[in-house]
């Protein structure tokens, strides 16, 4: 019991006093312009009117949209830092060519340098600075193998906080920021270009991205469905996978609908995959009653998920595509990223997975990767057509728990998150399009001084937390140990 | 641990091709692959950093013009010295290492404790406790800043260190960490030991932690980058110039009479450099023989 | 690890002894109140210029020292830099206790007996407090600092919440009362009739020319005055002619247009003339946030949102925009006075001014805003920084405004003087200060402060739905409707929250039934009856008010 004692009275004082002070203040009326020391109004019991308010107006349901919609970047975070941590985990010193990189190396850098020091303002220093960078990161890769690379992925993780929010309202200012003055002449080089096109033939393009939606989805689903029948994937399992795959059709069908664009090609291939499940199901071999469990949910959502993401990507660029004659007539501009109600989101997220890909998980997993025992890999060997099947079945299920761990971590911080870049990057808006619960929370409180609302909004908030947690906690145990 | 059956593991092996010329030819476009990949990723994350730099050794005026490389006004390296002139920033340099390797020092000790108890003891409630635990990580801080400043004014602790490092160094996540890293170790050595004679603490200090010393390093580095960042806490809590850590001081750079975007960076630039020492150091021991144990509820 | 543990103890034990030892002493001959601001370099000196006034303006203490010893001894206590500076300034006839490097000198016998005064207290700079929900956690908690930089927004708040002292009193006697500063931002210092702050200074937002970039396009300078369609007229002229077809336009009209000066020139105030109800749901706010949409999108005079700052303190000053300006991207920037101190360093810039554009037959204005300081009602050293809302009152604080040119100094008087018109030191801006005076005389008016909704929590509702409107989310007559229902929703929510307020609540709809059957019925309006400083002047603009005595 000792052992506990000094961190569990920490806690105690330090949080769950605080926590139960809370829960308390959420169904009262407590408000810092009734309720302070320069004030004597008597605090009032008011039951759940705090509760029913979250549910009466908008701006709970608003804000926990823009949440969930901002959490969507989690996966491809763990994913980048996944990719980062496999990279880093063998040691890059040796391996052939190592005479030719360093030669590249030093030659670029030195030459670099030199050009830099004897050009330096001319309109060329930006690529030969450029060039620079990268032989001066490859030159300390070479001399300092794994370690400078593992320092370089974490750099984004010394400069967080603050310092990275006002680095990045800097970088994205729309006017000044180096990312558009980087972006504009490509895009007015691009508008030049396509202005001299035929309109129809730029936007017939789209064509050929819609055709790819349409076959990935085929494949996928083809592939859930051939699972199914092999027994590898449960009726159950199929649920949500198939959901997923649906998805960017049914957001583009609606997104279609809202802009006036041919919305039936996108139904009709909705249609045929309707048709094509149909067939697969019901013809296939095995009974229809599925049978209990969930196994092989964890494959049937990667793929899922894969394939859902390479959708959306193919539609965004079929709806560019489509609109980019009528764009650049009128030459074409750089997004305004955190200015601009479409973009707020997206930057966050952009700038969010920046900062994830050599974050802690990095840390994780690299520790996680490092205790997969040698002698699984041994069996394989450094076959380029084999890597995909090594990692498929040695490394994912070998880093199951970290990878749990990790999610778990993300849910609580992607649901509590979004409060400090709302304060120093966007004051939650335009228009409210980056205000997420968090920052909610914060004008409530401090703004409005409804602190009792503030607290029924945390409340709202972790009970959400919890029954995800938990959710995850079964589900995952039981993934993890499947 | 997870189970994986190795009778799972159906891996195709091709038969190694034995010609010399065609291995190292492969191995020679492998390196530069991952090579390619490395620097290519790495070029992404250092770029911020890099005008991060470069804007660090602007004059003023051309902070925010078309070009990354300083122009006409030429490369001030003296920004660096400018900063220390304006502001006390040896002393924030002082006071933010200080707290964080307070902080880091009291959260692994008293987390390995605590975990110890959650994960090698038994006693009564102990998963409910834990629960409770992992569920004061789900209440998001802010509801809960003006209880806990209370505490902190009833304590006499407001613009104090003291305000600073207590409540940061007790925190559920240390625990639920070093709880996962624990329950992976065998039961069987610390039985072993107990067998032997020695006490729950003998157990504690000669068997569990050295084992655990993977977490403990990861949890380090954790506390001390989180804790060397923090900014809402201290930004509430100090009120004396001299007490100021980092963040808090680096405001000065960001201010109504015009912010200077070069000095900022620069001051940014070096208050990075505890941070990398820190990294570089404990990050070869990070990755050796670490053990991150099955998560069981 | 054992050991290892015991080491890192050990080391970090010792650390903290060295930690505390170096920690500069916090003792003080005098006690010391903060002053929280912005990490601004001109505080330091307005700092230091209160500690030499309280001893010329009599606030000082009085000391004679009969002995050596005493001397000594009164040398050695803990003075800051600043005060022993201050003392040595105002101390000037008898001989010097301090040498200029402010190193004590020793007293002779023969000087003995000696008076001297010394400032009764030590003014410090706090300048990592003055985040909002800083001042705020401070504040209710009882530990605030002594003296506060508010906005128009946060002082509403923090009166709400009882964290200012009420200095109505004290300002009478001390002479920092509202008959000392510009009238049209009384509205922002008091509440019912009492008073809670005094300004630091006060702005106007105006149109900075750069004449050089309307010369270089060939296009006429604009007019001091101008309404809406003088503004498109030149605005279009400029930005075709400076933007080739077929490319991103680089070169605007101006940075930003703001929909309040549009739809206040028509009449309307986002609340009505007795401050109970939101009345932004109405054509005129429809029409402004049109227009407004019309020169961003289609006429491209203005850039998008993308530059939209607040003037809120707490947003920053500057910034790019005013590079863009120097660059002839922007030929106007929106600004009060204070931008001069950012558009000094460009060297002399040929400018002009220009107010805001007003709809035709509409009212010309602009919005008053200003920094104020507030003290904080916990304090235990209140009197004493009452004495600094005097300083502000007076004439070596002015004067360092109008010479800073940060903003406009609290006081009038000192705006009305040819330092202020035409600065020696500045000879190319002659001609643009003067307007800014004018406007905080003439045509600025203070943001209405409802007292059943927060500043702050409306004008983010009527922002909210206009940039909604902006981002083709919503239709300009779906942002009105958005905007005047959520505010007003808040007011009743106030009501049902605090009903001490609903007597109040309903004096005043009595009193705008009055206000609405006299002007149906075409009569003049008593002032007095009038809460919402816009509708004083509109009422004015249009002569419904009663005369004086009511004669009418």
């Amino acid at each position: 019991m000792l052992f506990l004692a000094p961190n569990f009275l920490g806690v105690l004082a330090f949080t769950v006093f605080p926590v139960l002070f809370s829960i308390m203040l959420a169904f009262t009326n407590w408000d810092l312009r009734l309720h302070n020391m320069f004030k004597d109004e008597p605090l009032k019991f008011v039951g759940l009117d705090n509760f029913t308010r979250l549910f009466t107006e908008a701006d709970f349901t608003r804000y926990l949209g823009n949440t969930l919609f901002m959490m969507m970047g989690i996966p491809f975070s763990v994913g980048g830092s996944l990719l980062a941590a496999m990279l880093l985990s063998s040691d890059t010193r040796g391996g052939g060519g190592r005479t030719w990189a360093w030669l590249l190396a030093s030659g670029g850098l030195v030459v670099s340098v030199a050009l830099l020091a004897a050009t330096g303002l001319a309109t060329t220093g930006m690529t030969i600075l450029f060039v620079g960078v990268a032989c001066g990161i490859l030159a300390m890769g070479m001399l300092g193998g794994v370690t400078v690379y593992r320092t370089l992925f974490y750099t984004p993780h010394f400069t967080a906080g603050v310092a990275t929010f006002l680095l990045w309202k800097k970088l994205y200012n729309p006017e000044s920021g180096p990312i558009n003055a980087a972006l504009q002449p490509v895009l007015d080089t691009l508008a030049g270009f396509v202005n001299k096109q035929p309109p129809t033939a730029v936007s017939g393009l789209r064509w050929v991205f819609l055709t790819g939606v349409a076959a990935l989805l085929l494949w996928a689903v083809s592939k859930l469905c051939r699972m199914w029948n092999e027994g590898e994937l449960s009726g159950r399992a199929m649920v949500l996978p198939m959901v997923l795959l649906t998805l960017p059709t049914v957001v583009a069908m609606y997104w279609t609908q809202t802009r006036g664009m041919p919305g039936y090609v996108l139904a009709g291939v909705m249609g045929s995959v309707g048709v094509w499940v149909l067939l697969r199901v019901f013809v296939g071999s095995r009974a229809f009653l599925p049978p209990t469990g969930g196994e092989g949910l964890g494959t049937g959502l990667m793929i899922a998920l894969c394939a859902m993401t390479v959708q959306f990507i193919l539609l965004g660029f079929s709806a560019v595509f489509a609109n980019l004659p009528a764009m650049a007539a009128d030459g074409l501009e750089a997004p305004k990223w955190i200015a601009s109600y479409d973009w707020a989101k997206p930057s966050l997220m952009l700038m969010g997975l920046w900062g994830a890909i050599g974050s802690n998980n990095m840390l994780l997993y690299l520790a996680a990767l490092t205790n997969v025992p040698g002698e699984l890999y041994e069996a394989a060997d450094i076959d380029g057509a084999r890597r995909f099947q090594r990692f498929w079945h040695v490394t994912w299920p070998q880093l199951a728990p970290t990878t749990f761990f990790i999610l778990v971590m993300s849910t609580i911080g992607g649901l509590q998150g979004g409060f400090e870049m709302a304060k120093t990057m966007t004051n939650g808006g335009p228009a409210g399009a980056t205000t997420t619960l968090s920052y909610f929370i914060f004008i409530e409180g401090f703004e409005t001084g409804r602190l009792s609302f503030a607290a029924a909004v945390s409340w709202a908030l972790f009970i959400l937390v919890f029954s995800i947690t938990m959710f995850n906690w079964r589900f995952g145990n039981k993934y993890v140990n499947d | 641990m997870s189970t994986t059956e190795p009778n799972h593991l159906a891996i195709p092996t091709r038969p190694v091709r034995t010609a010399k010329n065609t291995v190292s030819v492969r191995r020679f476009f492998s390196t530069w692959v991952l090579h390619t990949v490395l620097v290519a990723l790495s070029f992404a994350l250092v770029l911020p950093f890099v005008w991060l730099l470069l804007t660090s050794v602007k004059t003023l005026e051309e902070v925010g013009v078309g070009s990354w490389l300083p122009g006409k006004g030429g490369w001030r390296w003296d920004n660096y010295i400018e900063v220390f002139r304006q502001i006390p920033f040896a002393r924030y340099y002082v006071n933010s290492i200080f707290i964080a390797c307070w902080v880091t020092f009291l959260q692994v000790f008293t987390s390995s404790l605590a975990a110890f108890a959650f994960s090698r003891l038994d006693w009564p409630g102990r998963d409910k406790v834990f629960v409770l635990y992992l569920s004061t990580m789900m209440l998001p801080g802010l509801v809960m800043m003006i209880p806990n400043y209370q505490i902190m004014i009833s304590l006499g602790w407001v613009d104090r260190f003291t305000g600073l490092i207590v409540p940061a160094a007790f925190t559920a996540f240390g625990t639920f960490l070093l709880r996962q890293f624990m329950l992976s170790i065998p039961k069987a050595l610390d039985e072993a030991a107990e067998i032997d004679g020695a006490s729950k603490w003998r157990v504690y200090w000669d068997v569990i932690l050295p084992m655990t010393r993977p977490g403990l390093i990861t949890l380090a580095i954790f506390t001390f980058m989180g804790n060397y960042h923090s900014f809402f806490w201290p930004l509430v809590m100090l009120k004396s110039e001299f007490r100021y850590t980092l963040p808090i001081g680096l405001l000065y750079f960001d201010s109504t009479a015009g912010q200077e975007t070069n000095l900022l960076m620069a001051a940014v630039a070096m208050s990075v450099i505890p941070m990398v020492i820190v990294f570089i150091l404990l990050q070869k021991y990070l990755v050796k023989g670490i053990q991150l144990g099955a998560v069981k509820g | 690890m054992k050991y290892l543990f015991t080491a890192v103890a050990a080391l970090l034990i010792f650390a903290s002894l060295a930690v505390k030892l170096s920690m500069p002493s916090t003792g003080t001959a005098v006690p010391v109140i903060y002053w929280v601001t912005d990490p601004n370099p001109a505080r330091i000196e307005q700092a230091a210029g209160f500690s030499a006034w309280l001893i010329k303006a009599g606030h000082g203490e009085r000391v004679t020292f009969t002995r050596v010893d005493d001397v000594s001894r009164f040398q050695k206590r803990r003075w800051s830099d600043n005060l022993i500076a201050a003392m040595r300034s105002t101390n000037a006839a008898g001989p010097k206790l301090w040498d200029k490097n402010l190193q004590p000198l020793a007293v002779k016998e023969q000087d003995l007996p000696l008076t001297i005064s010394y400032p009764p207290v030590d003014l410090r700079l706090d300048y990592a407090n003055s985040a909002n929900e800083k001042k705020l956690i401070q504040g209710v908690s009882g530990v605030g600092s002594e003296i506060s930089d508010l906005n128009s927004n946060t002082l509403h708040f923090s009166q709400a919440v009882g964290i200012c002292d009420d200095v109505t009193q004290r300002a009478l006697e001390l002479g920092f009362d509202p008959g000392q500063t510009h009238p049209a931002i009384v509205p922002d210092l008091t509440v019912n009739g009492r008073q809670y702050a005094f300004p630091c200074n006060v702005s106007v937002g105006l149109y900075f020319v750069n004449k050089k970039t309307f010369e270089k396009y060939g296009v006429e300078v604009p007019p001091a005055r101008w309404d809406t369609q003088t503004y498109e007229r030149i605005g279009k002229q400029l930005v075709d002619a400076a933007n080739p077809p077929g490319q991103r336009r680089t070169v605007f009209f101006a940075d930003e247009v703001r929909s309040i000066d549009l739809y206040r020139s028509l009449g309307l105030s986002s609340f009505n003339e007795t401050l109970t109800r939101c009345t932004i749901n109405d054509p005129r706010f429809v029409q402004a946030i049109k227009l407004k949409y019309k020169w961003m999108y289609v006429d491209h005079l203005i850039p998008s949102l993308a530059e939209r700052t607040g003037f809120d303190t707490q947003t920053g000053f500057g910034g790019p925009k005013l590079q863009l300006f120097n660059s002839n991207n922007y030929a106007m920037v929106t600004g009060g006075r204070w931008l001069l101190v950012q558009l000094r360093k460009f060297g002399d810039l040929d400018m002009s001014i220009s107010e805001y554009p007003y709809f035709p037959g509409g009212m010309p204005n602009t919005t008053f805003y200003t920094r104020c300081a507030a003290v904080y009602a916990g304090a235990e050293q209140r009197d004493k920084a009452e004495l600094f809302l005097a300083y502000l009152a007076s004439a070596d604080y002015n004067n360092q405004i109008v010479a800073d040119a940060d903003a406009l100094p609290p006081n009038p008087k000192y705006a009305d003087s040819e330092a202020f018109r035409n600065p020696p030191d500045h000879p190319t801006e002659h001609g643009i200060h003067q307007p800014f005076y004018e406007a905080a005389k003439n045509i600025a008016i203070a943001v209405p402060a409802c007292p059943f909704v927060l500043k702050s929590v409306a004008s983010r509702h009527i922002n909210e739905a206009e940039d909604a409107f902006m981002n083709n989310r919503l239709t300009a007559e779906q942002a009105a409707e958005q905007a005047g229902r959520r505010v007003n929703e808040e007011i009743q929510r106030t009501l049902k929250e605090q009903p001490k307020l609903v007597p109040d609540y309903e004096r005043r709809l009595e009193l705008q039934k009055k206000i609405d059957a006299y002007r149906l019925a075409n009569k003049p309006v008593p002032v007095e009856w009038i809460d919402n400083p816009f509708h004083r002047k509109w009422y004015a603009f249009n002569h419904w008010l009663a005369e004086e005595g009511g004669t009418k």
